[in-house]
């Protein structure tokens, strides 16, 4: 395990850190961003804490070995990639893929209400409704959150995790583009 | 040491008792309370850092988990507030420093995270603790803290408790000095008492309480001791009162014993010689001139017999106290001539030379009892002229002593025997003649120096003697002359010429009717025998009331007595009351009392009882004729 979550961290801030792909990290803050979300209201219908990937999966298998033979709220976590939302299932966490940039607003539309932690790297994600959207800035990942979406999808975050992220307003239109928001 | 430290006063002792117990009692806290406040401070950092890193792990867990430096810096950041640590940093759970924070940058902490647990660097600590998301390990924080200062906690620990060692040692000497005066004031005091009492200065002096505990038991123990030392010494002394006493009483009672004895003896040795040559007159073989000279020897024992009687009588007067003097003024010269008088023919009759000396200027009058003086001097210079064989009797008579307080000195100088230095201390005891062989030789009483020095003592002087033996002795009588103030002092006396006595019986002759009352058969024959002799006629009754009629019926019969002469003593009717009857049936005629008590007083009743004056038996045939020529010459 130990292992596992050291291939999560990077050395942003080491002189000699061993370097990680943008999408082993993104990969970690999934994790992460779960861990840090109070499961507790959720009641599961399933056997498994299940993270669903929409669209093109950025992650590669990689994700399945790190996050393979952990838990979540108590329940092994399974790593499914889906084209439609009509998979989606009792998936807790929906990561956005950028490949479906353009559906966002359809995606998020169709998710209103459901208990679901979305999460997305395209840009005005978490305008456009997302709970989490993951950008880079120095460097660095960070992340942004709507607390509206995340009120909505009765999602209860931890204030540690709210600490580090930046708190963004929903736009009504959700059309407009967030412009600091940058791609890497 | 230890022998320095016994020779201290209990107070010092006290206070380095005290001082020392507070010393090691303090020392003791303080050691025990910085060890404890060390360990206990110890305990506290390493609670107070956990607790730290605990506060801070929830922050930093996020912080690393999403790998933001910057928050982690920040909260990093807050632990600037916080004096005692040095320098924190965070490691990503593979080891890599994610964010740090020193105070001093050249010393900041590890790249790599250390090993967890706690461990010294320099004089910090370091703490490294797991940072821990949920149950999951995230990460590692590294805090750099300042290691408590155990030399400056001590450090000041220690001057703290100097502080209150001082402070306390203060107020324990107070303290100490209270309680010492309160054990050392009792004991000194007990010193005191104890140094006083055995002084004998004041042995009523108890040692004070002053409080009641031990030494107030002391002190009441020592208090108990002291009034049984006292009472001792008290039954010691009294008894030694009581033995000295005794020994005085028995020393008196042996001394009357003597006296007695002294007495009998003297008074029996003249009337042995009286008695005896009584016996060899009528003896019918004895020659006229045999009997002239016996009747002589027995008017010379009578005559001492009566000088015996009389010292005894004026000695015994003055020892129980009853000698009045009579404090008159009295001419100086007049008293001195009178006594030398006495003294004059015998001193003639021996051959040795006399003479009266004033010296300096003299008081023609002083104050004394004329009769006592006159006695003294006559006593002193009839010794004098009695102890001396050949040469000279001188007696000076001068002024001495200091003017507020002036002494009349007469001084007798004779030539004669003088008195062995062993006896003078006693010359002035009574039958203290230098041994029996002087009486044998000189006659006399022994009675005579006593009776002065008893006297002189009465004047308000002294009798002292100094004497060489073989050479003379000198007797010098200092008397309290009086008031001299204004007094006339005279330097030169008149030498006055004697007047010779008259002691021719045959001048002392008379005619008239003489009525005689007197009881003793002896007296009446030997009174009728003067009187009818020297031509008087003379009436003898025996009691008080015959005389009082025989003398009223003469009277009436218009032949009155010439003279009465009255015995004091006398059966029924005594002689002062007939002569108050006589007087108060108005008989005026004169009345001459004769007594035999000889006592001062007798003549003062006597002419209270109407008499016109008195005659002491044994009765002088000179004095009774002169009497009887006086009262019965028809001028």
């Amino acid at each position: 395990m130990a292992l596992a979550v050291a291939l999560l961290c990077s050395g942003l801030a080491a002189a000699e850190p061993p370097s990680y792909s943008e999408y082993q990290v993104k990969g970690a803050f999934l994790y992460n961003f779960a861990k840090l979300v109070d499961w507790k209201s959720v009641p599961p219908d399933s056997e498994e804490f299940v993270i669903a990937i929409l669209g093109e999966d950025p992650f590669g298998e990689a994700l399945d070995r790190t996050l393979g033979g952990r838990e979540l709220a108590g329940y092994p976590i399974r790593v499914r990639r889906i084209n439609s939302l009509a998979e989606l299932r009792d998936a807790r966490v929906l990561f956005v893929s950028r490949s479906e940039s353009d559906k966002i607003a359809r995606v998020l539309g169709r998710l209103d209400g459901r208990c679901v932690l979305t999460v997305g790297d395209s840009p005005e994600f978490a305008r456009s409704g997302g709970v989490i959207e993951l950008f880079m800035r120095n460097q660095s990942v960070r992340f942004r959150v709507n607390m509206s979406a995340a009120a909505r999808a009765g999602l209860k975050l931890r204030p540690n995790l709210l600490r580090l992220a930046e708190i963004v307003e929903e736009d009504s239109s959700r059309a407009a583009p967030e412009p600091e928001s940058t791609d890497d | 040491m230890i022998e320095r430290l016994r020779h201290l006063s209990i107070r010092v002792k006290l206070r380095l008792m005290l001082c020392t117990v507070l010393a090691v009692a303090l020392l003791m806290a303080c050691f025990a309370f910085v060890g404890l406040e060390f360990g206990e401070q110890h305990e506290v950092e390493l609670a107070r850092n956990a607790t730290l890193a605990e506060v801070m792990t929830a922050n930093l867990a996020s912080a690393l988990v999403f790998q933001h430096a910057d928050a982690a810096v920040e909260t990093l950041a807050a632990l600037r507030v916080r004096q005692d640590i040095h320098g924190a940093a965070v490691y990503s759970v593979d080891g890599y420093r994610l964010a740090y924070f020193s105070r001093d940058p050249d010393a900041p902490p590890p790249r790599k995270a250390p090993p967890r647990g706690n461990a010294t660097l320099g004089e910090h600590r370091i703490t490294v603790t797991p940072v821990m998301l949920d149950d999951e390990r995230v990460g590692t924080l590294y805090l750099q803290s300042a290691q408590p200062s155990v030399g400056e906690a001590l450090l000041k620990k220690a001057l703290l408790s100097l502080v209150v060692l001082v402070v306390c040692s203060v107020i324990a000497l107070m303290i100490g000095d209270a309680l010492a005066s309160a054990i050392s004031r009792p004991i000194l005091s007990l010193v005191e008492t104890a140094r006083a009492f055995s002084l004998g200065k004041n042995t009523r002096i108890r040692a004070r309480k002053y409080a009641d505990d031990e030494l107030g038991m002391l002190v009441d123990r020592i208090n108990e001791m002291l009034e049984r030392i006292e009472h001792d010494t008290e039954l010691r002394s009294r008894n030694e009162e009581l033995r000295l006493e005794n020994a005085r009483v028995e020393e008196v009672a042996q001394a009357r014993a003597l006296f007695l004895a002294n007495m009998s003896h003297e008074i029996r040795t003249p009337m042995t010689a009286i008695l005896g040559y009584i016996e060899l007159i009528a003896d019918s073989g004895t020659s006229v001139s045999e009997r002239d000279t016996y009747t002589e020897i027995i008017r010379r024992n009578g005559r001492h017999l009566l000088d015996l009687i009389n010292d005894i009588l004026d000695l015994s007067k003055i020892e129980s106290g009853r000698l009045d003097v009579e404090m008159m003024p009295v001419q100086l010269a007049d008293l001195v001539y009178d006594a030398a008088e006495t003294v004059r023919v015998k001193a003639a009759e021996k051959g040795l030379a006399f003479s009266v000396e004033f010296e300096g200027a003299l008081p023609v009058s002083i104050e004394t009892d004329p009769t006592r003086l006159r006695q003294i001097l006559t006593n002193l210079l009839g010794n004098a002229v009695k102890f001396t064989t050949e040469g000279s009797v001188q007696l000076r008579v001068g002024l001495s002593g200091a003017e507020s307080e002036p002494k009349l000195e007469f001084e007798v100088l004779d030539t004669g025997i003088g008195i062995p230095e062993a006896q003078l201390s006693s010359v002035f005891d009574p039958f203290a003649q230098a041994d029996d062989s002087t009486t044998r030789r000189f006659g006399g009483t022994g009675l005579g120096l006593a009776i002065c020095w008893r006297l002189a003592a009465r004047l308000g002087g002294s009798v002292s003697v100094s004497s060489e033996p073989g050479q003379g002795s000198s007797f010098l009588l200092q008397i309290d002359p009086g008031l001299l103030d204004g007094a006339r002092l005279v330097e030169q006396f008149e030498p006055r010429t004697a007047e010779p006595e008259v002691d021719d019986l045959s001048v002392l002759t008379g005619t008239g009717r003489i009525l005689v009352a007197e009881d003793g058969i002896d007296n009446q024959r030997l009174v009728r025998a003067f009187l009818e002799r020297a031509g008087y006629q003379v009436e003898v009754v025996g009691t008080g009331t015959a005389a009082v009629e025989t003398a009223l019926d003469a009277w009436a019969r218009e032949e009155p007595f010439e003279l009465i002469l009255m015995d004091i003593h006398m059966p029924q009717l005594d002689g002062y009351g007939a002569t108050r009857r006589l007087r108060s049936e108005g008989y005026d005629g004169p009345i001459v009392a004769l007594t035999a008590r000889a006592m001062k007083g007798e003549r003062e009743e006597c002419l209270a009882a109407g008499c016109d004056d008195y005659a002491s038996k044994p009765i002088d045939r000179v004095r009774l004729l002169t009497l009887a020529e006086k009262y019965t010459r028809s001028d």
